[in-house]
Parts: structure tokens; sequence; C-alpha cells
């Protein structure tokens, strides 16, 4: 039997929609273990955004842990070839701290990864299903781009001290002009520079214009090469119905170390935090002595259920009772003629209180008729 | 239009003086109501009145759009939130006070009381200096006098309490503020008006 999409619950109906978008390009699901070798995360922890891993045993003795995330593994075990690229996507659950609750959390995440030759198409392909992605759970939404090239070349031209680095980093992530302001005083940095970080603050969002403002304030030729792979990014995606979309915002950064390129951001209208999250990390690649580009997405998949919860979905459709001298099959032959009808029915004696119910009916000789005065 | 988070108290209504000087009606917010949300009909704003610790969550729940909150709170529990405007009220700072006649034993660890444990520890931390820390959450100066810890963390506006209990100010730690927060995922869809209030609330602090 065929199950309505409708009735699945928000998080199943995005799973199963992103699975046909991603197959559709020629996306390969991958399947991985729940465990994975200690050393893996350990040796790439600046990676992880969260630090904190359930670790375990094994029977002779290794440390294994639950997985906290699956780029890295997928990046470990890929054997794209040179001038190919291997693309993949998955389904999985991972373990990480919940920051309010600071218990481990498990964690529902749709993502894919394109590893191998990565050129201008990849990219384009693959910011594009981050946009189908996001349209799929909820028509609101937008895609923050930024490239770790721009504001990293800026940081860099400072010659600062790690910790004055570290205070401006974090200022330009929560757009916070007047502690940038300040820090930047007493690291005599000078005004252009400064003047320059604050329009990267500033910047508004529209991609068309944020392009020409960060094309004016680029400073060394890390920032320009930077400006260029977004102006031919922007150029390719310009055709699809998703351009308005599509926001410039530099204030979105992730680890230096292992990020390059285009990075970005998605967020929908209902949920308070970032739903999706990705770029460009060659890097990474190369630490596992990999001479190629990756690129790809992770889609929480966990806060949908609760920020998208349908309650007239919740619950059966037909509340039907009966009493102690029902036949059983003609009784189950009524809720089987119920159920080809279209109905979700639920079966009680009395009026239950642990249901959701549209409707109410009752069985009786045989037949099922309407209720009075329930 | 918003959803504002503000602290209950005296920077709430600080925060009102301030909106009502770029034009926004608040009058309904300073009287002493006991609600706790409270609808401003023609400008379409909620308020909520929270614990002043508890704004920047309302704030990360995206619950509340933006929210009014002490610097002290953003360094302590260090929340996902954009920080945009710096409104110069609430002033005061971040220090380190020990009894008057304080003399450092360096040759052990230092026993520091405090309710702000992370700015604590990053700031000893900062000068490669080990405590060991004590978490109070309330009459904070206390600790020294009675000889439970070395020195205390804390805020200090004017100093009177330190002073009326024989302590003094040994280090300034940060100066702090209130600042306006706003949910990173509710400015992206509100960024006209955020921004149009930042931009006015900008040449009235």
């Amino acid at each position: 039997m065929e199950m309505s999409l409708k009735r699945l619950k928000k998080d199943e109906r995005v799973s199963l929609r992103l699975r046909e978008a991603y197959e559709k390009f020629g996306y390969r699901k991958y399947k991985m273990s729940k465990f994975e070798e200690y050393s893996l995360y350990l040796d790439n922890k600046n990676f992880l955004k969260c630090q904190q891993i359930i670790t375990f045993n094994s029977l002779d003795g290794r440390l294994l842990a639950l997985k906290p995330d699956i780029t890295l593994s997928i990046a470990k075990n890929t054997n794209a070839k040179k001038g190919q690229v291997e693309k993949l996507y998955y389904i999985e659950n991972i373990y990480r701290l919940a920051k309010h609750t600071k218990e481990f959390k498990e964690i529902g995440q749709i993502g894919l990864e394109a590893m191998g030759d990565i050129d201008a198409y990849t990219t384009l392909e693959v910011v594009y299903l981050a946009l189908e992605s996001l349209e799929v759970i909820d028509t609101e939404f937008v895609l923050d781009i930024s490239h770790m090239g721009f504001v990293t070349g800026l940081l860099d031209s400072l010659k600062v001290n790690s910790d004055v680095r570290e205070k401006l980093l974090e200022c330009i992530i929560s757009k916070n002009l007047h502690d940038m302001k300040r820090e930047a005083q007493l690291a005599k940095i000078d005004e252009k520079t400064v003047k320059c970080m604050e329009q990267i603050v500033m910047l508004n969002g529209d991609f068309l214009s944020g392009l020409k403002t960060a094309r004016e304030i680029a400073l060394n030729e890390a920032m320009e090469s930077a400006v260029c792979e977004l102006e031919t990014f922007y150029q390719s995606i310009n055709n699809t119905p998703y351009k308005d979309k599509l926001r410039l915002d530099f204030s979105i950064l992730n680890d230096t170390s292992y990020y390059n390129g285009i990075i970005f951001q998605g967020y929908v209208k209902k949920i308070p935090t970032a739903v999706l999250s990705g770029g460009r990390y060659d890097l990474l690649m190369n630490r596992f002595n990999k001479e190629m580009g990756a690129i790809g997405f992770a889609v929480n998949l966990d806060e949908l259920g609760r920020y998208y919860q349908d309650e007239k979905e919740m619950g059966v459709d037909i509340l039907l009772l009966y009493d102690e001298n029902v036949c059983a099959s003609e009784l189950f032959d009524a809720v089987r003629k119920l159920n080809d009808e279209g109905y979700r029915v639920f079966t009680e004696k009395t009026v239950s209180d642990t249901v959701k119910f549209k409707k109410i009916l009752k069985f009786q000789n045989g037949k099922v008729s309407e209720v009075e005065n329930v | 239009m918003f959803n504002i988070a503000l602290p209950k108290g005296r920077l709430a209504d600080k925060t009102c003086k301030l909106l009502k000087q770029i034009g926004i009606n608040t009058d309904e917010v300073t009287s002493d109501s006991r609600q706790l949300v409270i609808k401003d009909e023609k400008t379409g704003i909620q308020y909520f009145l929270v614990k002043p610790s508890d704004v920047a969550i309302y704030v990360e729940y995206g619950v509340a759009d933006i929210g009014v909150v002490g610097k002290d709170i953003l360094l302590e529990s260090n929340p996902d939130v954009y920080e945009l405007l710096d409104l110069q009220l609430g002033k005061c700072k971040v220090v380190v006070a020990g009894r008057e006649d304080f003399y450092e034993d360096k040759e052990r660890p230092l026993r520091v009381a405090t309710k702000f444990v992370n700015i604590a520890k990053d700031y000893y931390a900062s000068i490669n200096r080990e405590i060991e820390i004590i978490k109070l959450n309330g009459s904070i100066e206390l600790a020294p006098i009675l000889n439970m810890s070395d020195v205390i963390v804390d805020l200090v506006e004017t100093g009177t309490t330190l002073k009326e209990n024989k302590l003094k100010v040994l280090t300034e730690i940060i100066p702090i503020s209130a600042r306006l927060i706003a949910n990173k995922a509710k400015y992206k869809f509100k960024e006209a008006e955020i921004n149009e209030l930042v931009a006015k609330l900008s040449e009235v602090v």
C-alpha cells in the first residue's frame, strides 16, 4: 500500500524528497558504520563543531567513537581519481553535545559531498541542490554565501597576533561594530583597514550590491581572487529560479584550517538557527594526503519536526466506537472499508482522551453510523 | 512586527526611554504591570519582560527577534546571536576585588569567588594564573571577608558596596554595558526593519 506523503512527519517527508532530488543529479547513497576509530576525530578536532565525543573500547582494546560527523569519514574513504568527481549523499544519525542541555543528543542529518576535480559546474550543482533542499523545507528561505578567502585575506594582511585576530573574527561573526572598533584601536590598526572591516560587517545581504562593495574594498590579491570566484559563481547561478534567495554575508565563517573557497549557510522562516551549512573543504582533503577538491553540505533534520508541527495531521481521522457484543470480523471489515476510503481509523470502546481525532463514529449492529451527543 | 525581550527592572525602563526617543511608544511597558507579554497594537511590537540572564536564551531560541542584554551575560553564556549595538546603558565593570590588605601568595592557586565563572576562567587563563573557582550566586563580597576566597570577580558600578565591606578593586577586567542582540535566523527575514531600528537607536545613544 502506498502511503500518502502528507501523512508523514515533516522530517521524514523532507528526507524522502531530498533523496529524490540528490539522486536526480547522480549522487549515490553512502552508508557508514555507527562507530569509527576515535583517532580520526582526535586528529581533526577543529573540524568538528563539537569537541566532546562518546567513546568506548572495542573488544580488542581499540578506542572507538560514536560518530559526531559524517564528512570526515567520507573524505577519508573516498577513492575519487584525478579528473573525476565522486558524488555521494547520506542520511545518518550523529551524536553531539547539545549546547543548552549539556547532554549528548542524537541528531538526524542528511547531506551530500562531491569530491575530486571540483569545477565551476560542480560548485553550481551543489549550491543549487542546497537551495532546492531549503525550498523543500519551506518556501520562505535564504542562503547566505561567503568566501573564506575574503575575510582571511583581510585578517592575514593585518599582521596582528592570534589573540587580536581571534577577537576581530568574533566581532565580524557577531556583526559587532562597536567592539571591533575598540579592538582595532587598541591594536593600532590603520583607519583604511578598519573602514574596510566595518563595510564587511555592514553588508546588507543583497548579493549584487554586496559584490560591488566587496570589489571596492578588496585590499590584496587573496581578497580580489575571492571576489572573482564569487562573481563567476553568481553569473552561473543567475539563470536559476533561486537567485533572489542568495545573500552575500561575510559574517559566516568556518574553521580556516579546513575550509577554503565558497561557504554557505541556509535559513528557513520558522527555525531560529541555520538549518543547512556547507562549503568548499579542499584543505581537509589535503590533510588526508588527497590532492583533490571537495564541496558539500549537511541539512539538520532534527529541528524540523518541532518547528513544523502540523496539528491537523496528528492523531487519526475517525474514532470508531464499538460495544462488547461486536463481531470482531465485521468490525475489522468496517475498519478496512474506511481505510480504503482514505481514512485513518482508531477503534475504542469509549471516547479516548489519548487519541486526537477529527470525527467520531459508532459501529453497531454491523453498521457504521453517526454519533449523537458525544 | 518585532518581538523584543527586555530584562526586567531598571534596564527595561532605560531601554524604553531610548525607544521612546526614536518614536516607539512604550508607555504600557514602563507602567508597573505584572503582565509578562505586552503588545503594542499600533506598532505590532510585542515585549517580553524576562529575567536579565534569560534574555539571550529567548533570543537564541528565536521567540524574541531582538533583545537587550548586559555584555557580562553575553560573555558568560556566549550565545550564538548578532550583537548589533552598544546601547551605552547600565554601564559598569567586571573587576577583580579583594580585601584592602590583600597580598597575593603566588605559590598556590588563587581562590576566586564569582558568579561569572567563564569570565573569571578566561581572564586568569589569559595571564596564565592557576585558580580555583568558587561559584556563588549572590553577596559575592562576603567570600573574601570570611576568608573563603582570596579574591572575587564581580560587577562594580560605583564601588560603594566594595568600600562598605572594606574591599578594593585590584584589576579591571572589562567594561560592561547593555547591548542590542538579534537572533541570526530572524535577522535574515527582518533585516530591513532591524537595521532601521539599529540606525535610529545609534543616533540617540
